[in-house]
């Protein structure tokens, strides 16, 4: 028996299936290939540039690591420096009492007194002259 | 510049040939198996399988036809005939012959039924399997769009769809044909659902 309703779904499904599939290969929409080529100088420009930009994030990275670092130990410096300086200004306080201190007695035991003051009579000035 | 027009025919209409002989499987396994129930009649199955089956050889024809007329691949009309005989990817190509011939013997024993009888018809119909698996690595390994994600896509898509069906087909019980009324069921009806 033939069914006529049959015949035309096939044959539209084969018109329909053949017209997809030519679209398909000749336009290629979903193929990464159809679009066009693009200029290698500037694919090796873009090429370069996502380089460079992910050197520049792993290079900031390595500075605020270091950097990090360096503060920490400059921190660290700079608190060490302090104390001694504090134990410097603390040794030459004591230095000074110690020195201000072994200074006063002799200072109270000769009280400056005024120059003594002696009186001689010297032979009186003679001229002689001979002539 | 080089005319595409008779590579892309190639290309659309072996795709095509290929979907068609796909559904014409599909409407072959659903004669016997009726997953539809009563749906369907089996005479309309039966007339839309064999008009699918026509409509896919005239597919491959034109197939081949552009291949001949194009000048992207060297393939003369004997390379049409003999496998292996083609220059591009003789091998894969030559699956494709020998898939092409397989399903034009098959389609013309429709016509030969009465002749070579159902029993040998039967056995020959078997070879639509042999058909569709040739035809299916013929595609893979000589299509030029085999390569893309949505052209393998479309091949596993069509495999997996008649393995599911000839699954559906060998688990589905269908009681034989007895007598209706006193009469028997011709044996061109129930020869045509393998």
């Amino acid at each position: 028996m033939t069914s006529h309703v049959g015949r035309l779904y096939a044959l539209a499904l084969a018109l329909f299936v053949f017209f997809l599939t030519w679209a398909t290969v000749a336009a290629h929409p979903w193929s990464a290939r159809a679009t066009p080529r693009a200029d290698p100088r500037a694919a090796a420009l873009a090429a370069r540039q996502v380089r460079l930009r992910h050197e520049s994030v792993v290079v900031a990275r390595i500075v605020r690591r270091r950097w990090a670092i360096y503060r920490k130990h400059l921190r660290r410096r700079q608190q060490q420096i302090a104390a001694v300086n504090r134990a410097n200004a603390a040794a030459a306080r004591q230095d000074k009492l110690a020195a201000s201190a072994a200074a006063a007695p002799a200072v109270s035991a000769s009280p400056a007194a005024p120059p003594s003051v002696r009186v001689v009579s010297l032979p009186p000035v003679t001229v002689t002259r001979t002539s | 510049m080089r005319d595409p027009t008779f590579w892309i025919l190639a290309r659309a209409t072996g795709l095509t040939a290929y979907t068609l002989m796909t559904v014409a499987v599909l409407a072959g396994l659903v004669l016997k198996s009726r997953p539809f129930g009563r749906a369907l009649k089996a005479a309309s199955v039966t007339d839309v399988h064999r008009f699918l089956s026509l409509l896919a050889l005239g597919a491959v024809a034109i197939h081949g036809a552009a291949l001949v007329l194009d000048s992207t691949v060297k393939i003369g009309p004997s390379a049409l005939l003999v496998p292996g005989l083609a220059p591009y990817r003789p091998v894969w190509t030559g699956f494709g012959v020998v898939s092409a011939e397989l399903a034009a013997l098959i389609v013309l024993s429709f016509s030969l039924r009465g002749k070579i009888g159902a029993k040998a018809w039967r056995k020959l119909h078997w070879a639509t399997y042999l058909v569709f698996a040739a035809a299916t690595v013929h595609g893979l390994g000589a299509g030029t769009d085999s390569a893309h994600s949505w052209a393998f896509a479309f091949y596993l898509a069509a495999v997996g769809s008649v393995v599911f069906a000839t699954a559906w087909r060998a688990l589905t019980r269908t009681p034989r044909p007895t007598t209706q009324g006193g009469t028997r069921v011709r044996d061109r009806d129930r020869s045509l659902a393998l």
